[in-house]
């Protein structure tokens, strides 16, 4: 009766790992809950999302080995914030911000503790932003009279290029 | 009593104090007129600018439908992408890869979202599944187009999760 028993057991246990380790086609990495808009780093190891701090769209930036969220020093004053990109590092945050009902791009330079904003022509509103890994352009979509035009901008004189071989972590 | 050479110290240490601040926080970056007007006159409207360290992968509107283009910023060229614009693919969403090998993106097709990974150098167009039930709005690959980082709707609230990209050694 116990053999028989602790024959079932055995079988089960075996049909059951064996059921559970099939069809696994992409593993989740991690599970993030009421967060958007989310920018990974180049180096794929930080994410920088758009979380909700009291009632108003705030970016954080999060380390994704360690899930400990990194700090940002200047954006806070510049809340709703939208779209954020991160260069290779996550050095350089560029994020949408606001300035009164003015809407503005940000970009933090963390190694540095370094604010800058980038003035946009008048009447340009913009939507999406993109800084490329090394930080040396930056994209930003912008909406006038309705229609949607893209700006490319220059950042190698101003800024120094986010290295990919890890300078700064 | 204050005499007027102390007036005159006085204010050029305001002055200096104000360029530097100035200097901080207020960088100018350059815009690349002839870039930018190339994008208009031969993209038309752009949406969803993903930029690379060489290339620029973006939604451009041609005769009012999306169609997903990438181009080589050194030599101006839009790169040919066989397979990837099918008649019946409507993109939302996308995200290029440092080396603009690998384009990420999301598309309504046959009346449902579904989210693929098109590999340039091979011509393939890898369908990725989500572990989570959802419909997928925004994506973010990272540099080495080895994660993704997708936002999705599920049950009204927007939720992100990481997706690691199979085939990447």
């Amino acid at each position: 009766m116990i053999r028989s028993r602790l024959f079932f057991l055995i079988f089960s246990s075996i049909l059951l790992v064996s059921c559970t380790s099939n069809n696994k086609p992409i593993p989740r990495t991690s599970f993030l809950e009421s967060q958007a808009d989310p920018a990974l780093s180049g180096d794929g190891k930080k994410i920088a999302l758009i979380v909700n701090r009291n009632g108003k769209p705030s970016v954080q930036l999060k380390n994704l080995k360690t899930g400990k969220i990194l700090s940002l020093l200047h954006l806070s004053k510049y809340q709703p914030h939208s779209s954020p990109s991160l260069s290779w590092n996550g050095r350089y945050l560029a994020v949408i911000g606001h300035m009164g009902k003015r809407k503005m791009v940000i970009l933090e330079d963390r190694m540095k503790r370094r604010m800058h904003k980038l003035s946009i022509p008048q009447g340009l509103i913009p939507i999406r932003i993109s800084l490329s890994p090394h930080a040396r352009k930056l994209a930003i979509q912008s909406r006038y009279s309705d229609e949607d035009k893209l700006y490319i901008y220059d950042l190698s004189n101003t800024l120094e290029a986010d290295s990919s071989f890890g300078l700064y972590r | 009593m204050i005499n007027l050479k102390q007036i005159i110290y006085f204010k050029c240490v305001i002055l200096s104090f104000t360029f530097l601040l100035h200097g901080c926080y207020s960088l100018s970056f350059r815009q690349l007129y002839g870039l930018n007007s190339f994008l208009y006159k031969s993209f038309g409207s752009i949406d969803q600018p993903s930029l690379g360290v060489d290339f620029l992968g973006m939604l451009s509107n041609y005769n009012g439908r999306e169609k997903i283009a990438l181009l080589d910023l050194k030599t101006r060229r839009a790169l040919s992408l066989p397979g990837i614009n099918r008649f019946d693919f409507r993109p939302i969403s996308l995200s290029i890869s440092a080396d603009g090998n690998k384009i990420a993106f999301i598309t309504e097709v046959s009346d449902q979202i579904k989210l693929f990974v098109y590999t340039k150098k091979t011509g393939s167009l890898q369908p990725l599944y989500l572990s989570s039930k959802g419909i997928p709005q925004k994506l973010s690959m990272d540099g080495l187009g080895s994660l993704l980082a997708v936002e999705f709707v599920r049950e009204g609230r927007t939720l992100v999760d990481l997706v690691k990209i199979p085939g990447y050694l």
